[in-house]
């Protein structure tokens, strides 16, 4: 899985790579994704941005 | 960008009265609707990111740019989201979101390649499909309908129906601002109103006909407690020996509305940084954009139900995103005609 992850984001990065002026910027997009991508698959116990959203919602909600 | 109700089509605060609500909320769709356009109808040569440049000024303009921008990139990825998941609940149970999500972000950077005419053709072209596919099952389902599934009509509280027709008018009219801000970028803008007030009224009705279905075929209690009550619903339909399990045809439809859902919202992000970075093409954001969207998506929702507890809370902030910002740029924008025609 993590394997076919990196394979897109080489071709990802060998296309970005060709365009001129925009280079940088989608490079650093690219990058952002990647590591967030990389977090996800290497530590599959995290817990995700919706749950804690949610629950602080939901605690602000209770404490009102 | 009614596709994902197409799938969902669940019960909202109201119950069984969600179908009313539906068609209840037309009235606050058609107003909303004018509040986006009228700065486009005011401004006709300017797109929607040099009109907020104009009424903010420079760099306020371009907060305002930056926080559309990160609105709908947060609608994008709850929409792959919700097609990731749809998919991994109902068929590819152990496979991962990310390789379901992957064969979805790279058609839609093709899409997103051809680009937004294409993309409206193929619409175009699709729309009749998934027409024909909805009276079809509507038809069928006449066979094994529960006529009294519908009954006690209004049975909820004033508070509890206005709830309802809130959520119904956030998803999916709300999440329409990028599509309406796209289509403004015709030159001819002055039948934009005309065209939105029928494609307003002609999706009410059909979410609302989905909902009744739903709602005939599986009764209330199962309508409001499935995750994807269309899908269920259409699986009972049965023509005898002859015909049945037609539940895919819903997978289907849900991929394609999708893909056209999830490009124009991409088409948009991709827009926006091409006219904050001043690059010549949006095209060559797409492959980013489309990888940021997979990954955010993932880094999002571990599973159904944290994506569908999300939800709750996603038409509050589709709210704020979307109704008090457009309606400031409205009331800006009709200061700064008025002072120019008097120039």
């Amino acid at each position: 899985m993590y394997l076919l992850v990196i394979f897109i984001y080489l071709v990802a990065f060998l296309i970005c790579k060709k365009q001129e002026k925009s280079k940088a910027i989608c490079l650093i997009i690219l990058v952002i994704a990647f590591a967030i991508q990389t977090y996800c698959v290497v530590k599959p116990d995290y817990k995700s941005v919706s749950n804690i959203i949610t629950e602080a919602f939901l605690k602000g909600g209770e404490d009102n | 960008m009614s596709g994902g109700v197409l799938a969902l089509g669940g019960a909202g605060e109201a119950g069984r009265d969600t179908w009313i609500t539906v068609l209840l909320c037309i009235a606050l769709s058609i107003p909303m609707y004018y509040i986006y356009i009228k700065p486009l109808i005011k401004f006709e040569e300017l797109n929607s990111f040099e009109i907020n440049s104009k009424l903010y000024g420079n760099f306020f303009g371009k907060i305002v740019n930056v926080f559309y921008t990160i609105s709908v990139f947060i609608v994008l990825f709850t929409s792959l989201a919700r097609f990731t998941w749809f998919i991994k609940t109902i068929a590819l149970t152990k496979t991962s979101v990310v390789f379901i999500g992957i064969f979805m972000a790279l058609t839609c950077m093709y899409a997103i390649f051809t680009g937004f005419k294409v993309l409206a053709k193929f619409s175009e072209i699709m729309i009749w499909f998934v027409g024909i596919f909805l009276i079809f099952t509507t038809i069928l389902s006449f066979f094994s309908i529960e006529i009294s599934n519908i009954m006690p009509l209004f049975e909820n509280k004033i508070s509890q129906l206005l709830s309802s027709v809130y959520t119904s008018f956030a998803v999916p009219y709300l999440e329409s601002f990028a599509l309406i801000m796209l289509i403004a970028q015709n030159k001819n803008r002055k039948k934009l109103p005309k065209i939105l007030v029928i494609c307003v009224i002609l999706s009410a009705i059909t979410i609302s006909i989905i909902f009744l279905r739903n709602l005939l075929l599986i009764g209330y209690p199962a309508v409001e407690a499935l995750y994807y009550p269309s899908y269920m619903s259409v699986s009972l339909i049965t023509l005898g020996d002859f015909m049945q399990r037609q539940e895919v045809a819903i997978s289907i439809t849900f991929l394609v509305t999708d893909v056209i859902k999830i490009s124009v919202l991409a088409i948009y992000v991709c827009k926006s940084l091409k006219y904050l970075f001043k690059t010549q093409e949006y095209r060559q954001f797409s492959v980013v954009i489309m990888l940021l969207t997979l990954a955010v998506s993932t880094l999002f929702f571990k599973s159904t139900a944290e994506f569908f507890k999300f939800y709750g809370i996603y038409k509050y902030f589709l709210g704020v995103a979307f109704i008090i910002l457009p309606t400031i740029t409205f009331f800006i924008s009709l200061k700064k005609f008025k002072h120019l025609k008097k120039q």
